[in-house]
């Protein structure tokens, strides 16, 4: 494959490699210095060009340093392209425009197609691929729901609710926010590029909606100039619950229910042997409450079988697929790209499946020679279809329970034990279907005005439709008290961002200047609909609406029919200098206004200014082979936040609802605060970037500091004035700390080389201040703790008693009196902290031979805890609602049973005990049921073997590889439950479905 | 060309941006309307709110019921704390007890409060006599639950963090609000409309409560002599929603979601040994108080016995809420006039067996004469056990345990103090305001 024949003025054939994975690399510029004379590479990374004899070329693709060689010795063998670990003229991404990777004073961090490919990334959506890629980045999927998205925190988090500390997705340009597109709309294997913002420097030209991070998706695009190139990628595999928790079987189940009211029994007895202290009405009550509870231990009758109901409700080996094809090229005016996928993947527990199509056609047209136009659209089809999640029947199932469903004579689900359903009877209620259609899709044109002035006009818009239906059979548990029901509801979204702006770039003798300035208009409508039926026949295979006998209860049509606008607006301006790329400076401003605010809190400023020193420029450095790049660089700037505030809360509002089918007014349950303003975020960071021994080792290192003021939250309100929470900015909230990202590779051109790289991230979160020190920042779970935030801690915490064991004498639990007073209550709960990590990071490594290439990554998250709220549900004896006792977690086993136990698990019983004397005593919210939930996890493994190209070429094939992947493969945690990784952003773990195993095998082939 | 281009995109941004910026302030919702567009065309729409409000989360058949689980009238393993009189301040069903009626108070101060300004205006006389009605009649739950209560007449700054006042501030403030209502509102049409009789009904309530017979006495005259109620022969339509009976004073009706809820959903048998009901079936009325109905008392088809779900015994269910899904619930009807002129005619000293006797007659049960009792004492021993007969699960049965003394004994009979006759505060107020008064032995 290597060069072959150089006569004078002949053509020169040769062939551009990877010098890492010494696969070809297609694309790539052949450029003879000195002329205007020039080559792409094919496929098979071959170029053809016309050259004279002493000719010097220049070599260069994205990604790869640039490499100077002699026309004259290309014949010997390959050009070998060693891959940048920074590459300084790279284009980066910001907003609105890029820069070049060395004149970029910011702390951002990009993310490549590779780590995006679909052996790297199980999931539909691209954010779980940055899961342990960037430095202060955390990534964690609360639910292993298909389809289900994570949540991703950029350097912390400001806020308590997860949609307000999410970062703002900005892809191609389209903003993504207060809108229902969702990160998995996108496919992740149309993605070229994805840039995290972290500093206030390169976020604020985002200005208002900047203050969480930004994460810029750059879709893939055709190269002008390039023969057409058809790839297909799929994979096959499966889904399985990586690990599990068992419920107690028929005979601990029995055991539990005998010794909670034989307890108690014993207790009453032990009083009634004293009758001296008891009045008469207290003996009979007593009297009557053990006759009670004798008749309760007399009525349970169990069944001889036992089944582990969680288990039982297992998908195993539930299916996942993907597959994507795409072609591309480019003529010397255009360029183009378009694809098609399909991702399904079935649920590990329940029923379920998720099944995406997306399609994408991006064309380029340079129309002459100062009018570029690009297009481009996206179009998605989400189903997620036969959702049941039955892991709270199954909990909650006694053990005996039968095999099957109980039916009536009529073929309605009947119930086993009390009104408690069936988990499989539960699991038959999953006849739904949401099926969203997402269009995304941008116009925009580049004109040339002068030499060094251009104008951009860019349309972006997102439609987004999605209907779910949803029915439950008068057979079913849900419909039996309706004659069925079928739910249908939906939304309409349209969403749009207008940007114009100019661009200015010139270069006056060794000083560079470029600016940007323009106006960005951004309205957002969004509208929902809804209604029910009622009254279907008990007929098989009837399911449609139109079966319906009446529409139904007129409760949910307020909730299910309203419309949302905003519209917000915003000028900004960006200027940038650079003296010989040594020394740098940016500054940017920004202003912005929303409808959701009043007139006079509309508006807000958002500036930033930043600047860098790279000192390998200097004389004392220059060509030095050790050091590549020294940069320095710090930036600071002020970015804000306007998602936590609902669309009309600053506004006083009745809402027009219905009451018994007639009109009604009634006071909205948030009130308004007319006076509510921007949050903004106050940033610093000072980082530096290193690059050694030829680009072999790479480092950044950052340290920030960013302050939130004017938090805003929906602060609760005392139910005594009819409402629940009013919007305000009711505090500060500090972020600080350090992301590192590391690098070392092997000597380029190697037979055997690796690569490790491992970032991460230490922050530091901190409520700094509330403006009224009685502020309760968080959300109320009923019955489990209240969460919820303290000055001087991190934000996330629970309010719990602390525990101080089971007392070995009573069997029950010893809380700690905080304040001494001989009372236990509010005064003596103490708030913990259980969110937030402190230390979170990755490290991938990956190791090639020949044609295999192994890939791994770990994910490490470390210092937050869950609370587990349906372990402290469980612990309650008596019968639930549904009247019967629900069956426990096996760590009741542990329960202590007599006097000397040393145990952690208190003993059961019913009605008054413990030092309190109430019936919630041993399961009142406290720290037993905090889990230490830090985690290692191998988030990912692959192996890929290269079919060599000699091979291919006889069925015209230019690429083709093969490889086996696995997704979270073993966890090495404390936490007893299912995964630390899948709580709620709260710190709270209740019904959440594990994050799934996946094992895959998949090939790539490119024609 | 170029110039000319440019000048002409400058242009274009220039006009298009200055255009876009206005719509800023045209942003407006379609389903809410801003506090200056209340009129008096739309004021009761805002009564009806308030009635939302006190239904809403479809929660009513929960609070409803609570009380009477609490007296002697039920026994419950569904809900045992409240069974036991021992409440946790943090239990998931309490919020809704003192939530709800805030809620309702909060949308009928809206209505005293723009009527205010139109003082003597007869066209929204109809609206604030209701609204008066609904803030008494949801002080008086909050009352009944809680004792003292923090008294909200609108205007106040959501952000404050007042004290309870005192029960006498409250029963002051629901005495004021029912006379109101009785002086705005017109004569009974129907039991979903608020009427004079409603709010003079309820005044003759909390008088007899408050000792002040012989006001009690007035009031339930006034509401037997205005002619417009009068006994019904089919005692199980006063709790359908759909019917209006005569007996029927005010009721509130609930959009639900399915025939699941309203209060058959917390006395209902459920499903055991062939019955398909609503309910747990653990939720059961006293045996002994079923037995005491006569053979032929049309009361009596109003339980079922079969087994208890969760106990090996047979027990009585109360069956007459019908399972609807606009499930209805009594504020007050025409047989407590009744039984409140018996009662407090006996509390004066006077055995007056007439409107006792009348009602037993409509429900088919044996009628007595004055001289069968010694004492109007005597007498007064039967009424209640006919007041328990009569208005079981309609929550009046745990203000009458109080008021004929019943009261502490029960609960001490649970090893409970006696103040555990009011429920806890939701623990949700304290994390708001860690200065409020907790009710006595209650944690916060």
């Amino acid at each position: 494959m290597s060069g072959a024949s150089v006569y004078a003025q002949q053509v020169l054939k040769g062939t551009v490699k990877d010098a890492v994975s010494r696969q070809p690399v297609p694309g790539a510029t052949v450029k003879v210095i000195g002329s205007s004379k020039g080559a792409t590479t094919n496929e098979k990374g071959e170029f053809e060009l016309n050259v004279p004899v002493n000719a010097q070329l220049q070599i260069s693709s994205v990604g790869f340093e640039n490499v100077i060689v002699a026309a004259s010795i290309i014949q010997a063998s390959p050009v070998w392209l060693k891959i940048r670990a920074i590459n300084l003229t790279d284009a980066v991404v910001v907003g609105y425009g890029t820069q070049q990777r060395g004149k970029v004073t910011n702390a951002i961090s990009t993310v490549k197609s590779d780590a995006l490919s679909p052996e790297k990334n199980i999931a539909s959506d691209f954010g779980k691929a940055l899961t342990g890629r960037v430095a202060g980045v955390f990534v964690a999927s609360k639910d292993g729901s298909p389809g289900g998205t994570p949540n991703i925190l950029i350097r912390g988090a400001q806020s308590v609710n997860a949609a307000s500390t999410n970062p703002l997705i900005v892809i191609d340009g389209l903003i993504v926010e207060g809108s229902t597109i969702s990160i998995n709309n996108i496919n992740p294997q149309d993605i070229e590029s994805i840039e995290v913002l972290k500093d206030a420097a390169s976020v604020a030209i985002y200005g208002a909606r900047g203050s969480t991070g930004v994460i810029i998706v750059t879709t893939k695009k055709g190269r002008m100039n390039s023969k057409p190139a058809f790839s297909i990628n799929m994979y096959t595999g499966v889904n399985n619950v990586p690990t599990s928790r068992h419920m107690l079987n028929t005979e601990e189940y029995s055991s539990a229910f005998l010794d909670a009211r034989n307890n108690r029994i014993g207790d009453i007895n032990t009083l009634l042997s004293d009758p001296g202290n008891l009045t008469p009405g207290k003996i009979s009550q007593l009297t009557n409450e053990k006759q009670t509870l004798q008749s309760q231990v007399n009525g349970l009758q169990m069944a001889d079988r036992s089944t582990d109901w969680i288990d039982r409700v297992k998908n195993k080996n539930a299916p996942v697929n993907n597959i994507q094809a795409s072609m591309s090229g480019g003529g010397d005016r255009n360029n183009y790209y378009m694809s098609l996928g399909r991702y399904a993947e079935e649920a590990t527990i329940g029923t379920g499946n998720f099944e995406r199509y997306t399609g994408r056609l991006d064309v380029t047209q340079q129309v002459n020679n100062w009018l570029k136009i690009n297009g481009n659209i996206n179009i998605t089809q989400s189903v997620r279809k036969n959702f049941n999640n039955p892991l709270v029947a199954a909990f909650n199932a006694r053990p005996d329970t039968p095999e099957d469903p109980v039916l009536n004579p009529d073929g309605s689900l009947g119930y086993y034990v009390g009104q408690q359903q069936h988990p499989l009877g539960v699991m038959m209620d999953n006849n739904n279907k949401d099926r969203n259609n997402v269009y995304l899709g941008g116009l925009s044109a580049d004109i040339k005005l002068l030499q060094d002035l251009s104008f951009r006009s860019s349309f972006n818009a997102t439609k987004f439709n999605d209907l779910n239906t949803v029915f439950y059979p008068p057979t079913g548990y849900l419909g039996a008290f309706n004659k069925g029901v079928l739910k249908n509801s939906g939304v309409d979204n349209f969403s749009y961002n207008f940007d114009n702006y100019f661009t200015y770039t010139k270069k006056v003798s060794r000083l560079g200047i470029n600016a940007t300035l323009g106006y960005t208009f951004y309205n957002n409508q969004l509208n929902y609909f809804g209604y029910e039926l009622n009254g279907f026949p008990k007929i098989d295979g009837i399911t449609g609406g139109g079966a319906g006998s009446t529409y139904g209860s007129a409760f949910a049509i307020g909730s299910n029919n309203t419309s949302n606008k905003e519209v917000s607006d915003a000028y900004f301006l960006r200027t940038g200098l650079d003296w010989e790329g040594k020394y740098l400076l940016n500054a940017s401003i920004r202003r912005d206004g929303s409808s959701k605010l009043n007139a006079g809190n509309r508006y807000s400023w958002f500036p930033a200014v930043s600047a860098g020193w790279d000192i390998a420029r200097e004389n004392f450095l220059a060509g030095s082979r050790l050091v590549n790049q020294l940069k320095i660089r710090s930036s600071y700037g002020i970015s804000g936040n306007i998602r936590p505030l609902g669309y009309f809360d600053a506004q006083n509002l009745l809402n027009a609802t219905s009451y018994v089918n007639n009109p009604a007014l009634m006071l909205n349950t948030v009130i308004g605060n007319p006076n509510i303003r921007w949050e903004r975020t106050k940033q610093v960071d000072a980082g530096i970037d290193v690059s050694l021994l030829g680009n072999r080792l790479t480092l950044a290192a950052d340290y920030y500091n960013k302050t939130t003021d004017g938090l805003m939250s929906n602060n609760d309100i005392s139910w005594i004035y009819g409402a629940s929470s009013i919007p305000d900015n009711i505090g500060s909230i500090r972020n600080y700390g350090a992301d590192l990202e590391l690098a070392l590779s092997s000597r380029a051109g190697a037979a055997f080389s690796w690569k490790v790289e491992t970032n991460m991230n230490i922050n530091r979160n901190q409520l700094l201040s509330l403006k009224d020190s009685l502020t309760t920042y968080g959300a109320y779970v009923f019955g489990g703790p209240m969460t919820k935030a303290k000055v001087g801690q991190s934000l996330g915490s629970v309010q719990v008693y602390e525990s101080l064991g089971v007392d070995p004498q009573t069997g029950d639990m010893l809380y700690k009196d905080q304040n001494k007073d001989g009372k236990w209550d509010n005064n003596d709960m103490i708030t913990v902290p259980v969110a937030l990590p402190t230390f979170t990071g990755g490290t991938n490594i990956t190791l090639s031979y020949k044609n295999f290439t192994i890939d791994a990554l770990f994910n490490y998250v470390v210092g937050n805890k869950v609370y587990d709220f349906y372990e402290q549900t469980l612990r309650n004896y008596s019968p639930d609602f549904y009247g019967v006792m629900p069956n426990k977690f096996d760590i009741i086993n542990k329960r202590w049973k007599q006097k000397g136990d040393i145990t952690d698990v208190p003993r059961a019983i019913t009605g008054p005990h413990g030092a309190g004397q109430t019936a919630d005593w041993n399961y009142r919210p406290s720290t037993q049921f905090i889990y230490n939930a830090s985690y290692v996890r191998l988030r990912n493994i692959s192996l890929s073997y290269n079919i060599p190209t000699a091979v291919l070429s006889k069925v015209k094939i230019s690429r083709a590889r093969i490889y086996a992947s696995a997704q979270n493969v073993f966890t090495i945690t404390k936490y007893i439950g299912f995964d630390p990784e899948a709580a709620a952003n709260n710190g709270i773990v209740s019904s959440n479905l594990p994050n799934p195993r996946a094992a895959v095998v998949g090939i790539d082939l490119s024609f | 060309m170029k110039k000319h281009t440019l000048l002409y995109f400058a242009a274009i941004a220039t006009i298009s941006f200055s255009a876009c910026s206005k719509q800023l302030d045209e942003v407006a919702p379609d389903t809410k309307i801003g506090f200056s567009q209340l009129s008096k065309n739309n004021l009761p729409l805002v009564v009806n709110g308030a009635k939302l409000a006190l239904t809403n989360n479809n929660a009513f058949y929960l609070y409803y019921a609570f009380q009477d689980i609490m007296s002697d009238d039920f026994q419950s393993l569904t809900f045992p704390t409240y069974d036991n009189n021992n409440i946790a301040p943090n239990d998931n069903s309490l919020p809704v007890v003192y939530r709800q009626p805030y809620q309702c108070i909060a949308n009928a101060n809206m209505v005293i409060q723009y009527a205010s300004g139109f003082p003597g205006d007869s066209t929204i006389s109809a609206s604030l006599g209701e609204a008066y009605l609904l803030r008494a009649f949801s002080y008086m739950l909050l009352s009944e639950c809680f004792g003292d209560a923090a008294i909200i007449k609108g205007g106040e700054d959501p952000k404050s963090r007042p004290a309870r006042s005192p029960l006498t501030a409250v029963n002051q403030l629901i005495e004021a609000d029912l006379k109101a209502a009785a002086t705005l509102l017109a004569d009974y049409t129907s039991p979903v409309a608020g009427s004079k009789q409603a709010a003079q009904l309820l005044l003759s309530r909390i008088y007899l409560n408050q000792g002040r017979n012989d006001e009690a006495l007035a009031q339930a005259t006034a509401v037997i002599s205005s002619g417009k109620f009068s006994l019904q022969s089919n005692y199980a339509d006063i709790f359908k929603s759909q019917v209006n009976s005569a007996e029927a004073v005010y009721k509130i009706n609930e959009t639900s979601t399915s025939t699941f809820y309203g209060l058959p959903a917390v006395f209902g048998p459920g499903t055991y040994n062939g019955v398909n009901m609503s309910g747990s079936g653990n939720t059961w009325a006293d045996s002994n108080l079923v037995k005491s109905y006569e053979p032929a008392d049309v009361r009596r088809t109003c339980f079922l016995r079969t087994k208890g779900a969760a106990i090996i015994d047979s027990v009585y269910f109360l069956t007459k809420f019908p399972a609807e899904i606009t499930p209805s619930y009594m504020v007050c009807r025409y047989s407590e006039a009744l039984l409140i002129v018996a009662e407090a005619n006996a509390r004066k000293g006077i055995t007056d067996v007439s409107t006792y006797n009348q009602l037993r007659t409509a429900r088919k049960a044996s009628t007595v004469s004055s001289s069968d009792f010694s004492s109007p004492a005597a007498f007064l021993a039967v009424i209640e056990q006919e007041r328990r007969r009569e208005f079981i699960g309609e929550r009046l049965r745990w203000s009458d345990m109080r008021r004929f003394g019943k009261m502490d004994g029960w609960l001490q009979s649970f090893g409970q103090p006696i103040t555990h006759a009011l429920m806890p505060l939701p623990s949700r107020e304290f994390f708001i305001n860690p200065d409020l008064a907790q009710n006595a032995d209650y944690s916060k």
